[in-house]
């Protein structure tokens, strides 16, 4: 017998004998086909792992620009944060803003009648 | 209506999805379906043929079906037959190599008594059999169950290699992926598949 003969035998052998696998079989191989779909299926690694940590590490890296570049921008001037926190106080506060535009003129008037006192 | 399986491993994520990546889901569970109903019986068969046994071949079919869909669903349609025989493969050698380590334990004891009473001890014979009654009224057909009897004579990696080229009808290649080896051994595994079954072709032939 030639091989392809042969092979073509066996094949048509095989494919009969899947076709006539009994009624029992047939149901369990169904059972398991559909408790195997209910599989959630697991992310590749690159989509596990990778996609996080690279957006982990753009995060960061963004995050140690902005802090360089601040640090740069704040070091000429020492008493900055000073100033930010005076200027937040000043917006928080209820005062009427022509009070908080005259502030230089109460506290002279405040260090000279202090001064008359004394003297 | 979609079958409830279809959905059901994605509760979470489906709801909380578009419509069209619902849409999309669903498209890819009926084809993952469509493609393991079509080599469902199949693939019992080969695990059948290697492990003559039924219960493990449809656990074996179930492990590498879940496989499958946990791990190679995203995968493009075409690369999933490859991959299922692959894995299933892959099962049939793990099984292998478990029965030989149970049956190595197995036999040691019954060994021992056997050589205390008598010196002419068969080890073949003593090898467990626990499967062959199940199988055998299984199998209806004599012509299929003396083939299938036949292929289980051949070498695991003979039958992995005849049954995907001549069965599957994969090429070279593609039985060599499937098999986790090299060209040249896919074609000295096939070449003597042939050669042994050309030579015993007469025991179920006709």
């Amino acid at each position: 017998m030639q091989d392809d003969e042969l092979v073509k035998q066996i094949a048509q052998q095989l494919d009969d004998s899947t076709e006539s696998l009994d009624y029992a079989t047939q149901l369990k191989l169904q059972r398991i086909r559909q408790q195997a779909l209910q599989v959630s299926p697991k992310e590749s690694m690159v989509k596990r792992f990778w996609q996080p940590m690279s957006a982990f590490l753009v995060t960061a890296s963004l995050a140690a620009v902005v802090v360089f570049n601040t640090q740069q921008t704040t070091a000429p001037t020492s008493n900055h944060q000073t100033e930010i926190l005076e200027d937040i106080e000043l917006l928080a506060a209820d005062e009427e803003l022509e009070f908080i535009q005259n502030l230089e003129f109460y506290e002279w008037l405040d260090k000279d009648g202090a001064q008359q006192l004394e003297s | 209506m979609t079958p409830p399986a279809l959905t059901h491993a994605f509760d979470g994520d489906y709801n909380k999805a578009s419509p069209i990546q619902r849409r999309q889901v669903l498209e890819q569970r009926q084809q993952l379906d469509n493609f393991l109903a079509s080599v469902e019986r199949k693939a019992f068969r080969i695990a059948q043929i290697s492990t003559h046994n039924v219960d493990d071949s449809l656990e074996l079919v179930q492990e590498a079906m879940m496989k499958l869909v946990e791990r190679y669903s995203d995968k493009p349609e075409n690369e999933w037959p490859p991959l299922f025989y692959r894995i299933l493969n892959s099962k049939i050698n793990d099984w292998h190599r478990r029965q030989k380590v149970r049956n190595r334990w197995m036999i040691w004891p019954s060994f021992r008594q056997q050589n205390d009473d008598t010196n002419d001890y068969n080890l073949v014979e003593s090898a467990p059999d626990s499967s062959q009654a199940p199988f055998e009224n299984m199998v209806s057909s004599q012509a299929t169950d003396a083939l299938i009897a036949l292929l289980h004579q051949l070498s695991p990696r003979q039958q992995q290699a005849f049954i995907l080229r001549a069965w599957e009808g994969f090429d070279v290649a593609e039985t060599a992926y499937a098999m986790g080896c090299s060209e040249g051994s896919v074609k000295t595994h096939y070449s003597r598949a042939i050669h042994f079954l050309k030579d015993n072709m007469q025991t179920f032939d006709g």
